[in-house]
């Protein structure tokens, strides 16, 4: 026989499965340390391609006054203003994220924390039987 | 007002049954007409503009989530501007990129908005954007607003100034980019339409927030004075030859569209039909999961005449929205 009630919690939770589920087994399967890491580690990289586009930029539109100075400038003193930049940007970035995707670990959890208890439910219903 | 209401419920149980459907056609519709826009507006690459090709696109596009419309329109715009030149595709890219990588990585959800700010400007109701993004949205979705507006001013210039853009030369070229980047940095309109936005954005979400009566209408009608008076100012501050009755049409045109919105969106209650399948040790369960949808009709209103400033419904309680 069907039982009714059952079905209706499966179905529930079948449900979240398909739409919160989805996103949350992928950062389930780390540890927040790890998930939190990967993730700025994604962002350093994104934050380093940004720096290098907007050098590049930076370098067209002041095209002639580089090509002027590219001899008479402080290569070590340059070289150290672009590395503060860098660290500036990619620093800012990562802090961002890091705080970013903390919190939406924690949220994640919480809401496998409901699906968990869902399931021991479902477990307990098995039992009865 | 009560068909209206039960035209509302009407159109709610046609979506809720027909989602599926309805999702694939809007989203068709609207990538098309993104399509469309953007060809009018910089339609330099002839072969974009053929009617075939933008069909195709606007098909893979709806079956395709959301975001998938807005890399396909800036593909578009940078596809139509190279033939153009090869400055203002790096300007844009330039833009697109820094859009993509350092900001959409955290919010995804609120991508559309950066395609939908430019579609706005260019049917002339900008200020629905930031009142329908505070009711709808949250106050990060300045960011993607921003971006449109941005996204919007720069195809706007390009597509003014098409014909000062075609340099020929290395050195034309590279002048060529110092301009364009630098109109569009200095362009003290397009820094006022951020900040004006970000701000009545911001004030529409707090009031809609907030737990009083009429909360919606309130957070409209603010919204929309805060982003008069804002642009206003910015317009006197910084002289940006902004039409004074132009802002004050445009205006009220956007709150008659977001009232439609509110109409809509206000209390946007309705949960999906699910379509699930699991199992367990002795059955295989295909399960259609039917919301219920209720039509609320309103408790009548008893009004005592001879009791000051009563207002409660038969069953004794407060009659609030």
């Amino acid at each position: 026989m069907l039982n009714e009630e059952r079905v209706i919690l499966m179905t529930r939770m079948a449900a979240f499965e398909q739409h919160e589920g989805k996103k949350n087994n992928a950062i389930n399967s780390y540890f927040r340390s790890d998930y939190v890491g990967y993730e700025v580690l994604k962002s350093i990289i994104s934050a380093t391609i940004v720096y290098l586009i907007l050098v590049a930029a930076y370098v067209m539109y002041h095209f002639s006054d580089v090509l002027q100075d590219i001899y008479n400038t402080d290569v070590m003193g340059t070289a150290r203003k672009y590395l503060v930049y860098y660290i500036a940007l990619v620093g800012v970035y990562s802090l961002i994220s890091g705080v970013y995707y903390s919190i939406r670990y924690r949220k994640m959890r919480g809401s496998m924390r409901a699906y968990y208890a869902c399931l021991k439910k479902l477990g307990r219903m098995y039992e009865k039987e | 007002m009560t068909s209206l209401l039960e035209l509302r419920e009407y159109i709610k149980n046609f979506y809720v049954k027909y989602e599926i459907y309805i999702t694939y056609i809007w989203k068709f519709l609207l990538s098309f007409i993104a399509f469309v826009m953007i060809g009018n507006k910089v339609g330099f690459q002839g072969s974009l503009t053929k009617l075939p090709i933008l069909l195709m696109a606007a098909l893979l596009c709806s079956i395709m989530p959301t975001n998938f419309m807005v890399f396909v329109s800036a593909g578009f715009i940078l596809g139509h501007l190279y033939k153009l030149s090869m400055q203002c595709t790096v300007v844009a890219l330039i833009v697109f990129l820094l859009m993509f990588l350092l900001y959409f990585r955290f919010s995804p959800k609120d991508t559309l908005a950066v395609m939908l700010t430019p579609m706005a400007f260019y049917l002339s109701i900008p200020y629905v954007m930031p009142i329908a993004l505070g009711l709808l949205g949250s106050p990060s979705s300045v960011i993607s607003m921003s971006f449109g507006v941005i996204v919007s001013f720069m195809i706007s210039y390009i597509s003014v100034n098409a014909t000062a853009l075609t340099a020929s030369n290395i050195e034309e070229t590279a002048n060529q980019f110092q301009t364009i980047i630098s109109e569009l940095l200095g362009n003290k309109q397009m820094w006022m339409y951020v900040v004006c936005f970000g701000i009545t954005l911001i004030v529409v979400y707090l009031i809609r927030r907030m737990s009083v009566d009429h909360s919606w209408t309130v957070a409209i009608i603010v919204g929309a004075l805060t982003d008069i008076i804002c642009l206003l100012v910015g317009d006197l501050m910084y002289t940006t030859q902004l039409s004074f009755a132009g802002v004050i049409v445009q205006s009220l045109l956007a709150v008659c569209v977001v009232f439609v919105i509110k109409f809509f969106a206000f209390n946007l209650d309705y949960t999906r039909i699910e379509k699930v399948q699991f199992e367990d040790d002795e059955y295989y369960y295909y399960v259609k999961a039917v919301p219920k949808v209720t039509v609320s009709t309103p408790a009548p209103k008893v009004k005592q005449i001879n009791k000051a400033n009563v207002s409660r419904d038969y069953r004794g309680r407060d009659r609030g929205e």
